[in-house]
């Protein structure tokens, strides 16, 4: 895995989002079907806007504190801060805002453990930012590729006080 | 209700939890947050979930304070105790051994121990 770039952005964004309780592993067992259930709801919706809308896993617990049974995983796409969203089903909205220190990767499905390994223990504990108590979560910049070897672009937004 | 709106309400509990982890958040708080009595929002919590609302709150806020705790290790327990809604370091602690099985001093010591071990 070549090394990312490092921004700190500010970041204020309203997304529309599907929680899953469990352990990763059922998590990614179950991530396609809840990546369908949201994509369906903002097509339903007329809330994907080509080019700009993005899709984001957040990891609200830590898996070496939270027992596996009860980690929760959103998956996540942007929509824009004016529309107004009737929550059914399992679809719910929320505003992701704060300053992040976000890793800017090119990576395959298998680096993606690497690469957060890299920025919590190369770049935030060894650096000079302090951790902020709120969530972390992956950014997909460009499309999963189809293959689990090809690479792709994927943010990896730490919260910074 | 079905499980879906069960599900929303969760979420949005969670949420609200979230954003409020520095308060004494009451049952009163998070059923005024999803627009329910607190009678509606007690017995709906509780027929879906294997925890009351209470132990949910207490377990997302220990959870939060122990890894606050060992990322932060130069301040002291009382002032995480307050950042996490207590009211003393005393009740903290009270809370933290229950979850854990240990005090949060222990807990920060075997965290710094196991870094070190790295």
């Amino acid at each position: 895995m070549e090394k990312p770039n490092i921004t700190i952005e500010y970041f204020n964004t309203r997304v529309i989002y599907v929680r899953f309780k469990g352990s990763y592993v059922a998590f990614r067992k179950n991530g396609r079907k809840l990546f369908n259930q949201l994509f369906s709801f903002a097509t339903e919706h007329n809330l994907v806007i080509p080019g700009e809308t993005k899709v984001l896993t957040i990891y609200h617990d830590n898996p070496f504190i939270t027992d596996a049974e009860n980690l929760r995983t959103s998956v996540a796409m942007t929509i824009p801060n004016d529309v107004e969203i009737n929550e059914i089903e399992e679809i719910n909205v929320m505003t992701i805002e704060g300053k992040f220190g976000v890793g800017h990767f090119e990576i395959s499905a298998m680096e993606y453990e690497a690469a957060w390994q890299y920025m919590y223990h190369e770049w935030l504990y060894k650096g000079s930012e302090k951790p902020r108590d709120s969530f972390p979560f992956e950014l997909y910049v460009s499309e999963p590729p189809k293959r689990l070897k090809d690479k792709s672009f994927t943010d990896i937004f730490i919260p910074i006080e | 209700m079905n499980f879906d709106d069960y599900t929303r309400l969760i979420n949005k509990t969670e949420d609200y939890i979230e954003i409020n982890l520095g308060k004494q958040i009451t049952l009163s708080d998070a059923a005024k947050n999803v627009n329910f009595s607190e009678y509606h929002f007690h017995r709906l919590f509780s027929k879906y979930s294997n925890e009351t609302l209470k132990q949910f709150i207490t377990r997302i806020k220990m959870e939060r304070s122990a890894i606050y705790l060992a990322t932060y290790s130069k301040i002291s327990i009382t002032e995480i105790a307050y950042k996490y809604g207590y009211n003393s370091s005393s009740s903290y602690n009270k809370a933290f051994k229950k979850h854990f099985g240990m005090s949060p001093t222990e807990f920060r010591k075997e965290q710094e121990r196991k870094r070190n071990n790295k």
